[in-house]
């Protein structure tokens, strides 16, 4: 139907719609150029003075010595410290916000009292300056913070939250707290786009919910899931800023992330190592985002477009 | 009709909003002149024809006239007399009156009213020696323009004890305001007493200056602190209301300021003068002192004449220069223009900026201009951090300054990027004789064989102690000093230190012990570094210290063997002589303690400068330096040993060597210290409430000594800084009882090994 009508239209003329590509090329060119120009200055040609850094031996004299910074930081053990720190907590974080928030979508989906009420307690993290979480998170899991204050109405011995093996622990509840109330959302969005008619058609096939979960609400997840993902581990970076103000330059070893070496690197202009961090750091994201999109991709597309 | 919409829709919006991102964005970029002409003050110094012993630190600049004091003693009458002078700069006529002072009494401060009447603040100066109480006078008082009296009145009884008083100011209507520092009293035209303000001051503030506006009311300039930063205003002193109003932000740290005739106000910061526009609250830079060739730091006073320029009076102590100088606004293409250097530094350099001068006088080539990075006018407790940013980010452009000041820097991390020039291919040039500076002074700057920077004087720091308790020789090392404490329990190690302060004397030469550099291991987990903590914890905290004020002083406890140690800092051949007599015999220079129980003396350079490797001018730059190397600042702002053998050898020789006053039976007179009286020399003693000592000639021993000590001195590492940071911050909750030491121990270790791992 759709080819017969394409056929029934009248083409225009080879010159003429030459003139006519040109131009709409020409004018859609000069609008998106504004934009373009704003990407080229400050993403990509950043970009590039940052491959430039990674490959000359210091920002002063500049001389280039080929991949010698990669080896040199790859033989860092501050470097491979942070990489695994970031690691470990993006391995646990991330699965742990993107499920925890899905659950938390799917129990405030259904009918429960206090609703909205509960939905405004899980964003309200987010509405937080970063001050005033530091400052909450001290006073919680300072040596003489509440929570120790807590533990020895039961008798156990006081610990230094932030500065022993339990570190990532309290980064991980604090990216927790932040987070959830944001993925919450999107999966609440997202749950409430599912066609009705499916889930009915489901439920009148005598489908359990375990497996209209699994085979219909994830399916039309799917997307949803992959940003969320993405999203998350994205803010898995971000909680530097917290953790750089709780514990400054030098933290506990098992909080010690990649940004931490990164902006110890800057202010003591090692921009050498920075930028050749910078750039592992960014292949391995582009290696990470590429199979998720692979992911979702593959387990999404019948029920996409 | 559609058709106009879809030419409405598709074209002219989408063009009409490119168009206004497009303006939008020409609009970013640095505004110039609207002429596109730079201006520039050059300086005309003034000849005062006619004004005769002007006392330039004590002038006064009111409208188009110079005024000052003068006294005169007359031996026979034994009469103190008083002579107010007044120059006009308009027409060059002088004239001198007469005050009719009461007897006894100083003039604290004064200004001119604008009936040219003579306002003063006078104190009567009565110190009881033998109870230390000040029993002074106040009294603010008016003299008419022939110097005859129109009243003193006393207002002791409205201070609260003993007062420096340091400003007046008087109003259009004679009303009169006197401060001291943070406190303000209002006097009206009669000088009766009329309250005082409240300067609401909360954690801290001050009264930088006060100036008369040409509206007649009485504008100040005021800093306020909130504990963590500080910003400067402008305000109008209401006497009604008797309080601060109408502040204007954004306010230069102002030293002096004087209002034009366009009602904005000419500033002095120290370095600088910026003329503040009360209109839109902005502040603009009119020039840089420096760039006049005018140390800032000489300014004595300023005003605005009639006629617009700005005039100021300096006395310059590097030069022994003083005078005024008249500023001239010119367009920048009718100066000569020299090749411009720039040096920046983090702190402020008074002594600098003397030799800065000096140089700039004499080099038609070359200019210096000095680049701060710290911001005084808005300090907080981020503004060396900021600074050291700000640095950093020029080092990388090409904004590098030519000239870097290595004074609050890491220079140790700086060199290792290349920063910094090799100095030695231009010494080898220059006329200055390597062989003549100390090797160890210039191994201080020295990095994988490059020589940065050449100091021009240094300090050393030591330990001293009894020669008979710490043995003879020098150097020690950390479980040394240990021992020696514990086998003197009823002593205490140092007078008056907190444990932070033991820790820095221990760790001094001793953080690098407990890291090693070569296979990046720390060992601040090993039983040497609890000990050491434990050690630390012995001594008072800060809080428990400073409750202990009203204890005998530090020459008295160490007399009574109550205290066995004493830092020391050297900067002079004969200062030996005090620590032998506080040990009452001989001493010893045990030093910091180290882990190779070598002499732990930690020098101090002063005068450290080094050309960048970015620097386009590196030829001036090392004019500049060698210039600065050989230049002779003011004997009384000079402090260290000059980085020179031979001239370390003269001082020696002139300390002991010296001629003394002899009586008529050749005998050398002796002072009211019962010490040799020497030619041409003078006298100098350290005083405390309960133990005072007056220097004599020093032994050739006693130079040794000091010489010895010079010698074997080295600088610390620039890595001990976060070293200790980190150490300072865990070890408090063990301090405090709060933790135990292997729990202390153990995080410093975590850290302390991050860090070793990073910068290796």
């Amino acid at each position: 139907m759709l080819s017969e009508v394409k056929s029934k239209q009248k083409k225009p003329k080879r010159g003429k719609t030459s003139r006519v590509t040109r131009k709409i090329k020409l004018s859609s060119g000069a609008f998106i150029a504004p934009s373009f120009i704003g990407v080229l200055l400050f993403f990509i040609l950043p970009f590039i003075v940052v491959m430039y850094y990674s490959l000359v031996d210091n920002p002063i004299s500049g001389s280039f010595v080929f991949f010698d910074n990669y080896s040199s930081i790859i033989h860092n053990a501050a470097f491979m410290r942070a990489v695994k720190n970031t690691a470990t907590f993006s391995i646990v974080a991330v699965p742990l916000a993107v499920v925890l928030s899905l659950i938390l979508a799917i129990v405030l989906e259904a009918k429960l009292p206090f609703r909205s009420q509960f939905r405004t307690f899980f964003l309200s993290p987010m509405m937080v300056p970063v001050a005033s979480i530091v400052l909450i998170w001290q006073v919680l899991f300072h040596y003489n913070g509440a929570v120790n204050d807590f533990l020895a109405v039961f008798g156990a011995d006081k610990i230094d939250w932030l500065k022993s093996d339990y570190a990532q622990v309290v980064v991980v509840i604090l990216f927790l707290w932040k987070n959830l109330g944001y993925n919450m959302i999107l999966f609440m969005a997202a749950l409430a786009s599912i066609p009705k008619d499916i889930l009915e058609v489901a439920r009148l096939e005598s489908a359990t919910s375990l497996q209209t979960f699994f085979y219909i609400k994830i399916r039309y997840l799917s997307s949803t899931l992959l940003f969320v993902t993405i999203m998350s581990l994205i803010n898995s970076f971000k909680v530097f800023r917290e953790v750089y103000l709780l514990t400054g330059d030098y933290p506990y070893d098992t909080i010690y992330l990649l940004q931490h070496f990164m902006n110890n690197k800057f202010k003591s202009i090692d921009y050498q190592a920075l930028s050749a961090a910078a750039v592992l750091m960014s292949l391995v994201m582009i290696v990470i985002i590429g199979l998720l999109f692979i992911a979702e991709n593959r387990f999404g597309k019948d029920v996409e477009g | 009709m559609n058709r106009v919409l879809k030419f409405l829709k598709y074209k002219l919006v989408p063009l009409t909003l490119s168009a206004l991102l497009a303006l939008g964005l020409a609009a970013c970029g640095k505004s110039g002149d609207v002429a596109g002409n730079r201006w520039v003050y050059v300086p005309e110094f003034l000849s005062l024809e006619g004004a005769a012993d002007i006392r330039w630190y004590d002038v006064r600049l009111v409208e188009d006239n110079l005024y000052y004091i003068s006294d005169t003693w007359d031996e026979e009458t034994r009469a103190h007399t008083s002579f107010l002078h007044r120059y006009s700069l308009s027409d060059g006529t002088a004239d001198e009156v007469e005050l009719s002072l009461p007897e006894g009494v100083n003039l604290d401060c004064w200004t001119i009213g604008v009936d040219g009447c003579l306002y003063a603040a006078l104190v009567i100066w009565d110190w009881n020696e033998a109870t230390g109480i000040s029993n002074n006078t106040y009294m603010v008082a008016k003299y008419d323009t022939q110097g005859k009296e129109l009243f003193v009145r006393d207002f002791t009884d409205i201070l609260e004890g003993e007062s420096y008083l340091d400003s007046i100011a008087v109003d259009g209507e004679g009303r009169i305001y006197i401060s001291e520092h943070s406190a303000m009293w209002l006097f009206d035209a009669e000088g009766n007493p009329s309250g005082n303000v409240n300067l609401g001051f909360g954690m801290g503030g001050w009264i930088n200056c006060y100036c008369r506006g040409t509206d007649g009311r009485v504008y100040a300039a005021v800093t306020s602190y909130d504990g963590n930063s500080s910003s400067t205003e402008l305000s109008v002193i209401n006497f009604e209301k008797k309080s601060l109003e109408s502040s204007y932000t954004d306010f230069p740290s102002a030293e002096m300021m004087a209002q034009d005739a366009e009602e904005n106000f000419v500033v002095h910061d120290r370095t600088s003068v910026y003329m503040y526009r009360m209109k839109d609250q902005k502040k603009e830079l009119l020039f840089d002192w420096l760039d006049c060739d005018i140390n800032g730091d000489s300014i004595r006073a300023l005003n605005v004449l009639s006629d617009g320029r700005i005039v100021a009076v300096y006395e310059d102590w590097n030069s022994n220069e003083s005078g005024m100088v008249a500023l001239n606004r010119v367009s920048a293409d009718e100066v000569k223009q020299k090749q411009k250097i720039v040096l920046g530094m983090m702190y402020q350099d008074s002594e600098l900026e003397a030799a800065v001068v000096d140089f700039n006088k004499s080099s038609d080539t070359y200019h210096v201009t000095i680049r701060h990075y710290i911001d005084y006018d808005n300090w907080s407790e981020t503004s060396v951090s900021d600074a050291q940013t700000r640095l950093n980010s020029d080092i990388i452009s090409n904004n590098c300054p030519d000239i870097l000041c290595l004074s609050g820097i890491n220079v140790q991390q700086l060199a290792a990027k290349g920063v910094f020039e090799d100095l030695s291919p231009y010494l080898e040039k220059s006329s200055l004789d390597r062989s003549d500076k100390l090797e160890n002074v210039l191994d201080a700057y020295t990095y994988d064989d490059r020589l940065i920077c050449i100091p021009k004087r240094f300090t050393v720091s030591t330990i001293i102690g009894s020669a008979a308790q710490v043995g003879e020789k020098m150097g020690w090392t950390l479980e040394e000093m240990i021992a020696f404490a514990d086998a003197h329990p009823a002593a205490q190690l140092f007078d008056r230190m907190y444990k932070e302060e033991i820790m820095r004397c221990c760790l001094t030469y001793n953080a690098d012990s407990f890291v090693d550099w070569k296979t990046g291991t720390c060992s601040f987990d090993s039983d040497e570094f609890k000990a050491l903590l434990e050690f630390v914890g012995r001594f008072p905290s800060y809080e428990e210290m400073t409750n202990g004020d009203g204890q005998a002083s530090m020459p008295e406890r160490i007399q009574k063997g109550e205290v066995l140690l004493s830092e020391f800092t050297v900067d002079d051949l004969d200062d030996m002589q005090l620590y032998l007599e506080m040990f009452g015999g001989p001493v010893t220079c045990i030093g910091y303690p180290n882990s190779d129980g070598s002499s732990g003396a930690v020098l101090a350079p002063r005068g450290a400068y080094a050309i960048t490797s970015r620097s386009q001018v590196k030829e001036g730059a090392w004019a500049f330096i060698e210039s600065y190397l050989t230049w002779e600042e003011n004997r009384y702002s000079r402090w260290g040993f000059p980085n020179s053998r031979s001239e370390l050898a003269r001082m020696a020789d002139e300390e002991v060597n010296v001629e003394y006053v002899l009586d008529e039976n050749g005998e050398p007179m002796l002072d009211a210290h019962g010490n040799p009286m020497v030619v041409g020399g003078g006298s100098k003693g350290w005083g405390w409430d309960d133990w005072e000592y007056y220097y004599r000639v020093p032994t050739q021993e006693e130079v040794d000594m000091v010489l010895e000590l010079i010698q074997s001195a080295r600088m610390g590492s620039d890595d001990n800084e976060q070293i200790m940071s980190i150490i300072n911050e865990e070890a408090a909750p063990f301090f405090q009882g709060q933790k135990s030491v292997d729990d202390a121990a153990s995080t410093i270790q975590s850290r302390v090994q991050v860090y070793v791992d990073e910068n290796r």
